[in-house]
C-alpha cells in the first residue's frame, strides 16, 4: 500500500515524457548493476534455507552507501532514478531477488524449525518472511539481525513517509540527498548469517511481508521448552531478554505464563517450595495475574501441612508468615491463623488439664508444642511458665547418642555420658584440678582408721529435695561389696578383692570395711553403683556360669531412666520425681537430640529447639562465642584422642610395626586441620598419654615422637622383613563425624608410607536392643586399632581397663603384654601411698609409650554451650556434662523471634 | 638239759607273747609276723555315726553295722583284722553325725578316741538323709602316716542299700600302705612291698592297687629305740605303679620328682620310707605360687604352663635345668633362643596366669595323672615341678623371687626399643646422605651427616646398659641370688651384641670419608672453574663421584659398601 501510495504521488507530480525517457535510460544502466544482484547467490546454505545447486561464492561486498561524491553521470542517473516511479525500481530489485531465488531455494515458513538454545545463543538470526502469493506458507530468508528493531518495516515506512512529507529541497544537492535517503528507506540491508566476509544485501521492503525477530524466536523456543516442562531453561532464556528488551511484545506475558506453569508443575510433582518460589516471583511481577492467588493459597497450604506433618511448627509459621507479609488479607493466612491459634489454645488447655492431673511430663510436652506452634497466643506465657517450672526439661543437642555404635569393644563418650546420667556411684568425681576430688551422695562419713586398714562408712539418713536417689541402708551396700569380693560371684572384682578383706555391718546405716592392705586413696576404689542383691548376671551382662552364688541384681543408685522415643532422640527422666508442693523445682527430664553436623546443632540452639550443646567442636562455636544469650563452660578434663591397639592383633605384636604406625601419623596436622581447623591449634595440644596433660599422672618430661615419614618407612620395612606379610590393618572408628574425619586422614597418612589400612565402622544402632545384640553376635567387629576419644578422670584406676578393653582390672586380661609390664601394673595397685602412685603412674606412662602400647595423638579443650535460662549448675569446671543436673534449674523460655 | 632248754624256750616264748600282749594295742601293728610286711594284715576299726532321723531307728543302725561288718569281711578277707570290741560300732560321739561333723574332725581328736583301740586304720562313717537320698560319708584315719584323709561321699536312694553304700565308701577310702625297699637313682624306679600284699582279699575282684596308680612317699624317722620321731613328706615326688603284677607282695614303681634322688638319700636304718596310694578327689587344685618364706609373697601375674611329662625323662631339678640353660646359651645355639628355656618335652596343654594372690587353678587331666608345671617369669623359668592335680584342694609352690632380674629385663626391653628407633632414624638419615652424595650435593650430605652424628651412638647405649647391669647385679648380689646374677649377665651380653651389631661406628666413618671426597672434588672443580688459565674444554677430573661421567658406575662405592653392611633398618 505504501509503495502504491508513493507511486501514485510520484506519478501525479512527475509524469512527463522526459522523465519516462530518463527512467528508461536508468533501467538500461540498471541492467549493468548485475553484480549487486549476484550478492544473493550465496554458495553456503542459509539458516533455514535449502541448499542451492550452484556453488559459486558471492561477489565482493558492495558498499551500501558511499560517502564519496558520485561521478557526474551517476548523479544524473540517480536523479533520473529518483524521478522515476517506484514500481520501476521495485521491478528492478525483484529481478535481483529472482536471481537469488534461482541460486537458492528459500524455505517455506512451515518448514522452518525454531532454533535450539545453543543456536540462539551462538548465532542470533531474524527470519524475513517474504511477500508471496502463498500467504499461508510464505518463503523465509534467515538473516543476521536487522535494524531498527522491532517493527523494522513500519519504522522504515514511517520514516519514508516523514521524508516524503518534507518540502522539496531547494538545491539539487539536497534533493539528491533526500532521494538517496528515500531509496535507502525502501531497502533493507541484510547480511547472511554464515557469511563471514560480511557481504551486505539489499532486500526491497515491499518484498518482505514481515520479520520474525531473534527475540521472537527466543520466546518461541522458551515456549517449546515450557511445553517440555523445562521451565528453568525456558526462564533462563527469557531473563536476559527481560533485561535487554523488557518491553518486547509478548515477553512479559510469556514469562508470567511460564512462572505460573512452572508453579503448577512443581505442585504436581510435590515440590511446593519450588512452586512457592515461582509464585512469589510471579506475584512480584503481577499481583493480579489470573490464578496466582489461588495457587499461592494452595501452595502455602501444602507447605504448612507438610511442615506440620514433620512436627516442624517453626517452619509452618515461617511459610504462613511469608504469605502474610506479601498478602496479609489472603484467605489462607486467615484460615491458618485461626487454625493454629485454635490448636495452640487447645494444647494450652490440654496441658493445663494434664498438669492439674499431675501428669507433668505430658503437660510440659503439650505446652512446649503450643509455644512452638503459636507463641503469641494470649495466656501462653503464663501457662508455659507454670508448667515448665514445675516440670523442667533440659533439651540437649549432640552428634552422638548412647549406643549409636553397635558392637564396639569399648564404651564411647556418649555411652559413658548416658551411664553417668542413668546411675551414680558410691563415690563420684566432683572436681579435677591438680588432684581428683570426690564426693558421695550416699555416704555422710567415710573415715579411714587403723592407719588406713579399716574404714567406717556412715550412710546419709535423708536426701536433699532435689536429689533423685533412693534412701539405702548399709545392707545394700554391704551385699554389693561382698559380691565384689566373693570369688565365686559373677560380680567378683579382682582388684577390689585384693584390697578389701571383709565387710561388716555395724548398724543399719553404718558398716566397716577391712582392708588387706591400706589403699593410697579410698574413694577411687569405690567408684561403682550399688546393686540390689540377687541375680546371676555379672556386671555388663556377662556371666561366668558359677552356680550357687548369687550375683548382683538391678542397680539401686539410679538417677535418670532412659527411653528412646525415636532413633534420634534419647529421653532421660528422673527415677524419683520431685514431690508436689515444693517452692522450687529442678530439672526433671533431659532430652538428647541428635544432629548430623555442628552447624545444625547451632541452628537448633539459635532457634530455641535446644538449650545446651555438649559436644560442639571448638571451631564450630566460635561464631556464637560473643553471643550474650549463652554460657560457655569448659570441661575440667580435655578430650584425649588416642589410637588404641587391639591386644589380640597378631601383626601389632611387632614393635617395629607399632613404631612405624606411630611415626607415620602427623598428629599436629590432623589436630589443626581436621579437629580444630585452626592453624595455631589454640584449643588443643599434642600428648603422650591417654589421659589429660593436666593430670597428676602425666609425665611432662617425656618427649614425643616427631612425625617422620622416613622413620615410618624404614620401620615398616623392618616389620615387613620380620613378619613376611602384614595383612591390611583395620582401624575401628565410632560413628562420629569428627572421629571419622581424623581417622580417614590417619589411614591416608599410613598409606603414604606403605602401610595398608582401612577404616572399619560399627553398624548403626537400631531401636531394638535385641537386634543390635544379634547383629553384633552375627558379625563381630574385626579390628587392629581403634580411634578412641577419652576423658580419663582417675588414671590410677582407669588405665588398666583402658589397656585391656575390659571393665575391670583382671590379670587374666593382661596376657598379651610383657611380664614386666603386667607386674608393673600390678605394682601400681600395691602402691602404699599417693606419692608412690604418682611416681609409678608417670614411670608407667614412659614405659607404655616406649613399648608403643597405644599411640597418643592430642587432646582438645571442649566446651559446653548453655542458654542463660539455665541456672544453678556447678560453679566450677564440669567433669561430665550432666554434673549435678538434678540441681539445675531451667527457667521457662519461649523463642519469640519470627522464623 | 634238752628238756630244760625246751622249757626255757617255751617260757621265753610265753614271756614274749605275754609281754607282747601287754605292750598295748597301739603298737600291735608295728611288728610284722615273720618280718614280712606283705603278710601283715591291717587292724581296722569302723565307726558309723547316724544322723537323727525317723527312719534311722536303733534296729536299722544295728542292722547296718552288722551287715557292713559282714560285707567288709567278705571283701577284705584276711587282709583286715577288725579290732576286737571296735570292729564296726555305732559312733555316738560324732556331732553332727553327717559330713560336716566329719569335716570338723582332726587327726589328734580321732587319735584320742582311738587311744585304747588296737588298730592301724580306722574309718569314721556317717549316715544321714538328705531329702529322699541317704548319704554316707567317711574319712580314713591312718596311724602309720598320722593322717586323717579327705572325705568321701556316696549316696543311695534305698534305705536297704545303706550298708553296701558304706562299703563302697570304705573301699574308696582304703589306701594301701607300701614300704619302699629300694630306689634306684639312675633308673628312677623303686621296689615297694605292699602291706598284706601276699594275702588275698576276700573279694578276688577287689584290687586297691592298679598299674598307673600314684603313690606319695613319706619318711618315718625313728629313734634308737625304734620310737617314731617324726614323719616327713617328700615334696614334688610321686611314685607311679608300673604295669607289673604284684609278686610276693612286691611291686615296682617309677619315681617322678623334681629332685635328682628324692628317696635314695634317706634310705637309712632309722628311716623308713613308706608310700601310700593317693586319691584324686578334687576336680582341680588351686596352686598358689609364693616367693620367700617370712612372709611368703604371692607371685601374681606369672605364667604357669601345665604340660605332659616326658615319657622317659622325669622333670629335671632346677639345678639341672640351669645347666641345660647354660648349654643352650653357647654360641652355637640359635641367637633367638630364649634364656632359661629348656627344650619343651611336650606341647603345653595349658597356659595359665596366676592371679593377684599368685593362684592358678589346675584342672584334673584325665589323660595324664601327673603333669609338668612350669612357672615362667619373663624369659626365665622359675620352677618346673611334677604335679598331680586333684589330690588336694590347694597346694603351695615356692619359687625364687625374680623381681630383680625382671626389672633388668624391663629396662633392657625399653633400651632395645630406643635402640630400634635410633637405628631407624640413623638409617633414614644415612639414606638421605646417600641420596645427597649421589646428587653430588656436599652441603646436604654434610648436613644430614651432622644429623646422624647428633644421634646417640653405641657408646651411649653401652653406658646405659652398663648402668642397668651394675644396678641389677648389685641388688641380686645383696640378695645372694646367683641365678639371677647369671641371668642378668646373659641378658646384658645379648643386648650388648645387638648394640654392636646395629650401631657400628665404621659405617659412619665410611660415609664421612665419602662426603669428604665429594667436598674435595667439588673444591677442585670450583678452583679450576675460577682459574684464569683454565681451558674451556678441560676435561673433568676422573673421579668416581662424578655423576655425569661417561661409564661411571651406577652405584657409588659407598653404596656398594653399605649394601653389604646393611645400614638398613630392616635388619633390626
Amino acid at each position: 500500500m505504501k509503495h502504491s501510495r508513493g507511486w501514485f504521488r510520484f506519478s501525479r507530480a512527475r509524469c512527463s515524457p522526459i522523465v519516462a525517457a530518463l527512467v528508461a535510460a536508468a533501467l538500461i544502466l540498471g541492467g549493468l548493476t548485475r553484480p549487486s544482484a549476484r550478492a544473493f547467490q550465496d554458495d553456503e546454505p542459509q539458516p533455514g534455507a535449502r541448499a542451492t545447486k550452484s556453488g559459486r561464492p558471492p561477489k565482493a561486498a558492495k558498499p551500501p552507501k558511499t560517502k564519496e561524491k558520485p561521478p557526474k553521470e551517476e548523479v544524473k542517473r540517480t536523479a533520473k532514478k529518483d524521478a522515476e516511479p517506484e514500481d520501476d525500481d521495485s521491478s528492478d530489485d525483484s529481478k535481483k531477488l529472482g536471481d537469488l531465488k534461482k541460486q537458492q531455494k528459500f524455505p517455506r515458513l512451515a518448514e522452518m524449525a525454531v532454533p535450539t538454545v545453543a543456536q540462539l545463543n551462538q548465532r542470533p538470526v531474524d527470519w524475513l518472511v517474504l511477500d508471496s502469493l502463498n500467504k499461508g506458507n510464505p518463503e523465509v530468508l534467515a538473516v543476521k539481525q536487522v535494524y531498527p528493531r522491532p517493527d523494522t518495516l513500519q519504522k522504515m515506512a514511517d520514516e519514508l513517509a516523514t521524508l516524503r512529507k518534507r518540502p522539496r529541497p531547494a538545491t539539487t544537492e539536497e534533493r539528491e540527498k533526500l532521494d538517496a535517503q528515500k531509496a535507502d528507506l525502501q531497502k533493507l540491508m541484510i547480511a547472511l548469517p554464515n557469511d563471514t566476509a560480511g557481504q551486505l544485501y539489499e532486500i526491497p521492503t515491499n518484498k518482505i511481508d514481515r520479520i520474525i525477530y531473534h527475540e521472537d524466536l527466543i520466546i518461541r523456543r522458551a515456549g517449546l521448552l515450557a511445553d517440555q516442562n523445562r521451565f528453568r531453561d525456558a526462564l533462563e532464556l527469557l531473563y536476559p531478554l527481560e533485561r535487554t528488551v523488557p518491553g518486547w511484545k509478548g515477553l512479559k506475558e510469556e514469562a508470567r505464563r511460564m512462572l505460573l506453569l512452572e508453579a503448577r508443575s512443581s505442585i504436581q510433582s510435590g515440590d511446593y517450595l519450588g512452586a512457592w518460589m515461582s509464585l512469589t516471583e510471579l506475584r512480584g511481577r503481577d499481583r493480579g495475574y489470573s490464578g496466582l492467588q489461588t495457587a499461592l493459597g494452595d501452595t502455602t497450604d501444602k507447605l504448612i501441612e507438610s511442615a506440620r506433618q514433620s512436627h516442624d511448627d517453626r517452619r509452618a509459621r515461617h511459610f504462613l508468615g511469608q504469605l502474610a507479609r506479601i498478602e496479609p488479607q489472603h484467605e489462607t493466612v486467615a484460615k491458618w491463623n485461626r487454625f493454629l491459634h485454635d490448636e495452640t489454645q487447645n494444647l494450652i488447655n490440654t496441658a493445663l488439664e494434664a498438669e492439674r492431673g499431675g501428669n507433668y511430663a505430658v503437660a510440659a510436652e503439650k505446652i512446649d508444642r503450643a509455644a512452638h506452634i503459636w507463641p503469641t497466643v494470649l495466656g501462653l506465657t503464663e501457662a508455659h511458665r507454670a508448667i515448665c517450672e514445675r516440670y523442667q526439661r533440659l533439651s540437649v543437642g549432640t552428634m552422638n547418642l548412647a549406643g549409636d555404635s553397635v558392637g564396639l569393644p569399648y564404651s564411647t563418650l556418649s555411652d559413658q555420658r548416658a551411664t553417668r546420667l542413668s546411675q551414680f556411684d558410691l563415690f563420684e568425681v566432683d572436681r579435677v584440678d591438680d588432684a581428683t576430688h570426690y564426693r558421695s551422695r550416699l555416704l555422710e562419713q567415710w573415715e579411714p582408721t587403723d592407719l588406713g586398714r579399716r574404714a567406717f562408712f556412715a550412710l546419709r539418713r535423708t536426701r536433699a529435695r532435689w536429689e533423685s536417689r533412693p534412701n539405702l541402708t548399709a545392707v545394700s551396700v554391704m551385699s554389693t561389696l561382698r559380691a565384689f569380693i566373693d570369688p565365686a560371684s559373677p560380680a567378683y572384682d579382682e582388684r577390689f578383692a585384693s584390697y578389701v578383706d571383709g565387710v561388716q555391718l555395724r548398724s543399719p546405716l553404718e558398716l566397716e570395711i577391712r582392708f588387706s592392705h591400706a589403699p593410697p586413696r579410698l574413694e577411687p576404689l569405690f567408684r561403682f553403683p550399688i546393686y540390689a542383691p540377687g541375680g546371676s548376671a555379672a556386671i555388663g551382662g556377662a556371666s561366668n556360669g558359677s552356680a550357687g552364688h548369687s550375683g548382683l541384681g538391678p542397680v539401686l543408685t539410679r538417677r535418670f531412666e532412659l527411653s528412646r522415643p525415636s532413633p534420634d532422640e534419647a529421653v532421660f527422666r528422673r527415677v524419683y520425681p520431685q514431690p508436689d508442693g515444693l517452692d522450687q523445682y529442678q530439672v526433671a527430664e533431659v532430652d538428647e537430640r541428635r544432629y548430623d553436623s555442628p552447624q545444625h546443632e547451632i541452628q537448633a540452639l539459635m532457634r530455641g529447639d535446644i538449650s545446651m550443646l555438649i559436644d560442639l567442636p571448638p571451631w564450630a562455636f566460635e561464631p556464637i562465642r560473643k553471643d550474650t544469650h549463652f554460657f560457655f563452660l569448659d570441661y575440667a578434663i580435655p578430650t584425649t584422642h588416642v589410637l588404641q591397639l587391639n591386644p589380640q592383633s597378631v601383626p601389632l605384636k611387632s614393635r617395629e610395626l607399632r613404631l612405624a604406625l606411630s611415626y607415620a601419623v602427623d598428629a599436629q596436622r590432623i589436630l589443626s586441620q581436621r579437629i580444630l581447623r585452626d592453624p595455631e591449634s589454640k584449643a588443643g595440644r599434642l600428648t603422650t598419654a591417654p589421659y589429660a596433660t593436666t593430670s597428676y599422672a602425666y609425665n611432662g618430661l617425656l618427649p614425643r615422637r616427631e612425625f617422620s615419614t622416613g622413620m615410618a618407612f624404614g620401620l615398616h620395612a623392618a616389620a615387613v622383613k620380620r613378619l613376611t606379610t602384614i595383612p591390611r590393618l583395620k582401624l575401628l572408628c565410632e560413628r562420629d563425624p569428627e572421629t571419622q574425619s581424623a581417622a580417614e586422614e590417619i589411614v591416608a597418612q599410613w598409606k603414604r608410607v606403605g602401610i595398608d589400612a582401612e577404616l572399619v565402622s560399627p553398624p548403626a544402632a537400631t531401636n531394638s536392643a535385641k537386634a543390635n545384640a544379634a547383629a553384633t553376635a552375627r558379625a563381630p567387629l574385626q579390628w587392629d586399632l581403634a580411634y578412641r576419644k577419652l576423658r580419663m578422670e582417675e588414671p590410677l584406676t582407669e588405665i588398666w581397663p583402658f589397656l585391656t578393653l575390659g571393665s575391670g582390672a583382671r590379670l587374666e586380661s593382661m596376657r598379651t603384654v610383657p611380664d614386666w609390664l603386667r607386674l608393673e601394673l600390678l605394682d601400681l595397685d600395691g602402691a602404699p601411698d599417693w606419692k608412690s602412685v604418682v611416681n609409678r603412674l608417670q614411670t608407667l606412662q614412659s614405659h607404655l609409650y616406649a613399648e608403643v602400647a597405644y599411640i597418643p595423638l592430642f587432646e582438645v579443650d571442649n566446651t559446653i554451650v548453655l542458654r542463660k535460662n539455665v541456672h544453678d549448675f556447678p560453679a566450677y569446671k564440669f567433669v561430665n556434662c550432666y554434673q549435678d543436673v538434678e540441681r539445675w534449674i531451667v527457667q521457662s523460655w519461649i523463642p519469640e523471634d519470627e522464623p | 638239759m634238752k628238756a630244760g632248754h625246751t622249757r626255757s624256750l617255751w617260757l621265753l616264748i610265753s614271756v614274749t607273747l605275754i609281754s607282747a600282749s601287754l605292750i598295748g594295742p597301739a603298737r600291735a601293728a608295728e611288728s610284722a609276723p615273720l618280718g614280712r610286711v606283705d603278710y601283715l594284715p591291717y587292724q581296722v576299726s569302723v565307726f558309723v555315726g547316724f544322723a537323727p532321723d525317723v527312719e534311722s531307728t536303733g534296729i536299722f543302725r544295728q542292722s547296718v553295722c552288722a551287715t557292713l561288718r559282714t560285707r567288709l569281711e567278705q571283701t577284705f578277707g584276711a587282709t583286715w583284722i577288725l579290732s576286737a570290741g571296735a570292729d564296726v560300732v555305732i559312733d555316738t560321739r560324732l556331732t553332727p553325725a553327717d559330713a560336716s561333723g566329719l569335716e570338723r574332725m582332726s587327726y589328734a581328736s580321732a587319735a584320742a578316741r582311738l587311744a585304747n583301740v588296737a588298730c592301724d586304720k580306722a574309718y569314721f562313717l556317717s549316715v544321714s538323709r538328705h531329702g529322699t537320698q541317704w548319704q554316707v560319708a567317711g574319712r580314713e584315719w591312718d596311724r602309720t602316716l598320722q593322717t586323717l584323709g579327705a572325705i568321701a561321699l556316696e549316696q543311695t536312694d534305698e534305705r536297704r542299700r545303706v550298708p553296701d553304700t558304706a562299703l563302697a565308701v570304705v573301699m574308696r577310702l582304703f589306701s594301701p600302705l607300701l614300704i619302699i625297699n629300694d630306689a634306684d637313682r639312675d633308673s628312677k624306679s623303686a621296689l615297694l612291698t605292699v602291706r598284706a600284699g601276699s594275702i588275698s582279699f576276700g573279694d578276688p575282684k577287689f584290687a586297691p592297687l592298679k598299674p598307673g596308680d600314684i603313690l606319695e612317699p613319706v619318711f618315718r624317722f625313728f629313734d634308737s629305740k625304734r620310737n617314731l620321731r617324726g614323719i616327713q613328706s617328700v615334696p614334688w615326688t610321686y611314685l607311679v605303679l608300673s604295669a607289673d603284677a604284684i609278686e610276693h607282695g612286691q611291686v615296682k614303681a617309677t619315681v617322678v620328682s623334681s629332685y635328682r634322688a628324692p628317696l635314695a638319700a634317706n634310705m637309712r636304718r632309722r628311716v623308713e620310707a613308706v608310700a601310700f596310694k593317693v586319691r584324686r578327689d578334687f576336680s582341680s587344685t588351686r596352686l598358689k605360687i609364693v616367693a620367700g618364706r617370712e612372709p611368703a609373697r604371692p607371685q601374681g601375674g606369672l605364667f604357669v604352663t601345665v604340660g605332659e611329662l616326658p615319657p622317659d625323662r622325669p622333670a629335671p631339678p632346677p639345678a639341672a635345668a640351669a645347666n641345660a640353660e647354660k648349654k643352650e646359651e653357647t654360641p652355637s645355639a640359635p641367637a633367638d633362643k630364649k634364656e632359661g628355656e629348656a627344650p619343651p618335652p611336650g606341647p603345653p596343654v595349658l597356659r595359665l596366669l596366676s592371679d593377684r594372690w599368685g593362684e592358678v587353678t589346675i584342672p584334673v587331666d584325665p589323660q595324664h595323672a601327673i603333669v609338668r608345671v612350669e612357672v615362667h617369669s619373663g624369659t626365665a623359668i622359675l620352677a618346673r615341678r611334677p604335679f598331680v592335680p586333684g589330690l588336694e584342694a590347694e597346694a603351695i609352690l615356692q619359687v625364687p623371687d625374680d623381681h630383680v632380674r625382671l626389672g633388668a629385663e624391663r629396662e633392657i626391653d625399653i633400651l632395645e626399643s630406643q635402640l630400634i628407633e635410633t637405628v631407624a632414624r640413623r638409617g633414614a638419615a644415612l639414606a638421605k646422605t646417600r641420596a645427597a652424595i649421589s646428587h653430588s650435593d656436599p652441603v646436604a650430605a654434610q648436613k644430614t651427616l651432622a644429623d646422624v652424628e647428633r644421634l646417640p651412638v653405641a657408646d651411649n647405649y653401652f653406658a646405659q646398659l652398663n648402668e642397668i647391669r651394675v644396678l641389677a647385679l648389685e641388688e641380686a648380689h645383696n640378695r645372694k641370688d646367683r641365678v639371677a646374677e647369671r641371668r642378668i649377665e646373659d641378658l646384658c651380653a645379648k643386648t650388648l651384641q645387638r648394640i654392636t651389631q646395629y650401631l657400628p661406628d665404621d659405617r659412619l666413618a665410611v660415609f664421612k670419608e665419602e662426603v669428604a671426597n665429594l667436598v674435595k672434588s667439588k673444591a677442585v672443580q670450583a678452583a679450576e672453574a675460577q682459574s684464569p688459565l683454565r681451558r674451556k674444554d678441560a676435561p673433568a677430573p676422573p673421579t668416581d663421584a662424578a655423576p655425569l661421567r661417561r661409564g661411571a658406575p651406577k652405584k657409588t662405592p659407598l653404596k656398594r659398601e653399605t649394601h653389604d653392611g646393611g645400614a638398613q633398618p630392616a635388619g633390626i
